[in-house]
């Protein structure tokens, strides 16, 4: 996730955040690159499904990306899981 | 010392990331470290190209590196826009909860984690950012 395609993942989540969906659980286990621009999309996810009383949830993050979510803490934000059974399971 | 010169805009990006691959494979660095290079060029490049140039206006943004020794890289990104320094951003406060967290504001941050140093100049209507990055500070960072 880089600054020319982040914005796709909240294009993505806007329709069921539209809907009402409350919790968003995001398999992050293939995912091996994120700048501050994909961080910024996961940030304001979290924030807009926080504001409907729900959960951003991230599952399977690792490697660099796993190593930013550490450094910039938004690990103290978003539920971590490390995988989606038990992402669902903490619903 | 290699050079490159493109235009301030998205699409340039992908050659400016080529191009640090490229150095960073001459230096030597780890594949898994490739992409801290990657990172930080992004950041400081998506900077530039939101902020430094009028809308519009073309502008450039030059690239230069150098391999001093295996291991390590020395990284120039100039810019032709106003004066802005990235160094004089305040560092975020990380200690926030979701509802309080500013949106963005990470980018300047993180290259500060992976570079083990930095410095801005203003040079004759150029911002000049000059970093380095060696295998050892990433390791020692990750």
């Amino acid at each position: 996730m880089d600054a020319t395609n982040s914005q796709e993942f909240e294009v993505a989540c806007t329709p069921w955040i539209d809907q009402g969906v409350k919790h968003i659980i995001v398999d992050l286990t293939a995912l091996e690159y994120v700048s501050s621009m994909g961080l910024r999309y996961f940030v304001n996810v979290g924030k807009r499904l926080n504001d409907g009383g729900g959960t951003l949830r991230l599952c399977g993050v690792n490697g660099i990306v796993k190593q930013l979510f550490q450094i910039t803490r938004l690990t103290n934000v978003f539920p971590m899981h490390d995988t989606v059974e038990a992402a669902l399971a903490s619903v | 010392m290699r050079e490159l010169s493109v235009t301030a805009e998205w699409n340039s990006l992908e050659p400016a990331t080529q191009f640090l691959r490229s150095a960073a494979v001459a230096a030597g660095l780890p594949e898994p470290l490739q992409n801290y290079v990657d990172l930080i060029l992004e950041e400081l490049f998506v900077n530039i190209t939101r902020y430094a140039y009028p809308d519009g206006q073309a502008g450039k943004v030059d690239i230069q590196y150098s391999v001093p020794r295996p291991g390590l890289l020395e990284i120039e990104i100039a810019d032709q826009g106003k004066y802005y320094n990235p160094l004089e951003l305040e560092s975020p406060n990380l200690d926030l909860a979701l509802d309080d967290r500013p949106v963005g504001g990470l980018g300047i941050f993180l290259v500060k984690q992976y570079t083990e140093s930095i410095d801005y100049r203003r040079d004759d209507g150029w911002n000049r950012v000059n970093f380095r990055v060696s295998a050892e500070s990433l390791l020692s960072a990750t």
